[in-house]
């Protein structure tokens, strides 16, 4: 029988906002800033990068990691961070797609997003620090998963261009 | 029949058996008298009934394991369970110590394994607050002065954030960020209602939101306006600036075109 050790919990309030406005050429822009809160703790950032409210839940949920195992030597930590870090792949996944959604307005924007992109792929490898020994032929597997990954969001981004650029 | 008349205004001073603040604190008035903390006898009776409170929805009542999961999520469920039992019944000795034995509680009421608040009988500050904005609204710009009175009472009851001492429980947070986002919105827009007859309230107004929510920029517009109608041009151009910081700071943003257009207006006289 499977047996839930520890059930411990990291809550976030997320807040968007959306500012709408016109141009003096009539030209219809967006801007999004966003707010989030660790429920359980004091931390709040503010940001207008969603990449820096992934960066947030993924620092607490790390720290939360760490404190658990801190005090079980039951588990093999090399695990548990491998498989946390399995669950950030398939969130970056569909975050990504919800943004690509949200965000055709204008070329602009989808140039800084692909530059976003860029920066959270590279800052999630690095926030995960893989504290303890893990084996090069996973670590590799790992990675080789989330340059795919990159790969099929560059080719997302190269499709909304094309949409944007025959649409003006 | 004037349009303040024909607005749906809810009861400020309630007569109901049970009323309950909720905003800038938690407290409890049973037919008139106020329930201390000794009265609730346990924590955990405190905590259910504000989770009652919290998730109240009226005829919508949840599974007591939901209950359990969300305040005794350490507990395997037998132990929650019987927590659940205690806390329960405490809860309903509290809120109706003179009720005959083997009665239903009327409270908190039970359909199966499913328990609600009832909400006969319960006045709670946290919907006269919403109904308030909601009445206001509704006047809008046809019905400026209904409006302004309607919100001016939203404004009395938002005391604070909801159910503060609860703010680092999770089941509470969506309620506190959802008034919390109500009351920024009411508060702006009150502010700029009174911008031309009242502006050092306006001032007043603004202030409190940009404490709450810094990067609040329509309240620092409407600051600017305010203190540009007393005169006060140097005091109008460094709210200015104040945005200008604060928005770099937090966010790395220029002022909206809006904001900065203004601010070349109060330059410009």
């Amino acid at each position: 029988m499977l047996m839930t050790k520890n059930h411990n919990i990291a809550s976030f309030v997320l807040r968007f906002t959306q500012e709408l406005w016109q141009d003096a050429q009539k030209e219809a822009h967006i801007r999004w800033r966003g707010y989030i809160r660790h429920v359980q703790g004091h931390e709040e950032n503010r940001f207008t990068d969603f990449a820096e409210a992934v960066s947030f839940m993924q620092r607490h949920l790390t720290q939360l990691t760490m404190d658990t195992l801190a005090g079980d030597k039951s588990m093999s930590q090399d695990k548990v961070f491998n498989e946390s870090f399995k669950m950030w792949e398939q969130f970056a996944s569909s975050y990504t797609d919800m943004m690509f959604q949200a965000m055709e307005q204008s070329l602009k924007q989808s140039e800084v997003f692909r530059e976003q992109v860029d920066e959270v792929r590279e800052s999630a490898i690095k926030a995960w620090q893989f504290p303890f020994q893990t084996s090069q032929e996973e670590l590799l597997k790992t990675v080789e998963a989330l340059r795919a990954q990159v790969e099929s969001l560059s080719h997302k981004v190269a499709e909304l261009e094309k949409k944007l650029a025959s649409e003006k | 029949m004037s349009a303040f008349a024909k607005l749906e205004i809810p009861q400020l001073q309630s007569e109901t058996p049970l009323r309950i603040q909720t905003l800038g604190n938690f407290q409890v008035w049973l037919n008139g008298y106020e329930l201390g903390s000794a009265s609730w006898g346990r924590e955990k009776a405190l905590h259910l009934f504000q989770f009652f409170v919290t998730v109240r929805q009226s005829g919508v009542y949840l599974h007591k394991e939901q209950i359990i999961d969300r305040l005794w999520p350490e507990v395997e469920l037998e132990g929650g369970d019987r927590d659940f039992k205690v806390a329960l019944h405490t809860l309903n000795k509290t809120l109706e110590p003179d009720r005959k034995p083997r009665t239903e509680p009327y409270f908190i009421q039970r359909q199966g394994l499913t328990y609600g608040l009832n909400l006969e009988g319960v006045w709670i500050d946290a919907d006269a607050f919403e109904a308030f904005i909601a009445a206001g609204n509704q006047a809008g710009p046809d019905d400026p002065k209904s409006a302004i009175h309607c919100y001016q009472q939203a404004l009395a009851l938002y005391k604070g954030d909801y159910l503060p001492q609860r703010r680092y429980e999770d089941w509470s947070s969506v309620e506190r960020e959802r008034l919390q986002v109500l009351a920024l919105g009411m508060m702006t827009t009150l502010a700029n209602l009174l911008l031309e007859s009242s502006p050092l309230e306006s001032i007043r107004l603004t202030q409190r939101v940009l404490t709450i929510d810094p990067v609040w920029e329509d309240a620092y517009r409407i600051q600017m306006q305010a203190y540009l109608s007393q005169g006060n041009r140097p005091l109008a151009l460094r709210t200015y600036q104040q945005c200008v910081a604060v928005l770099g700071e937090e966010l790395g943003l220029a002022p909206l075109p809006e904001t900065q257009q203004l601010m070349e207006q109060i330059k410009d006289k």
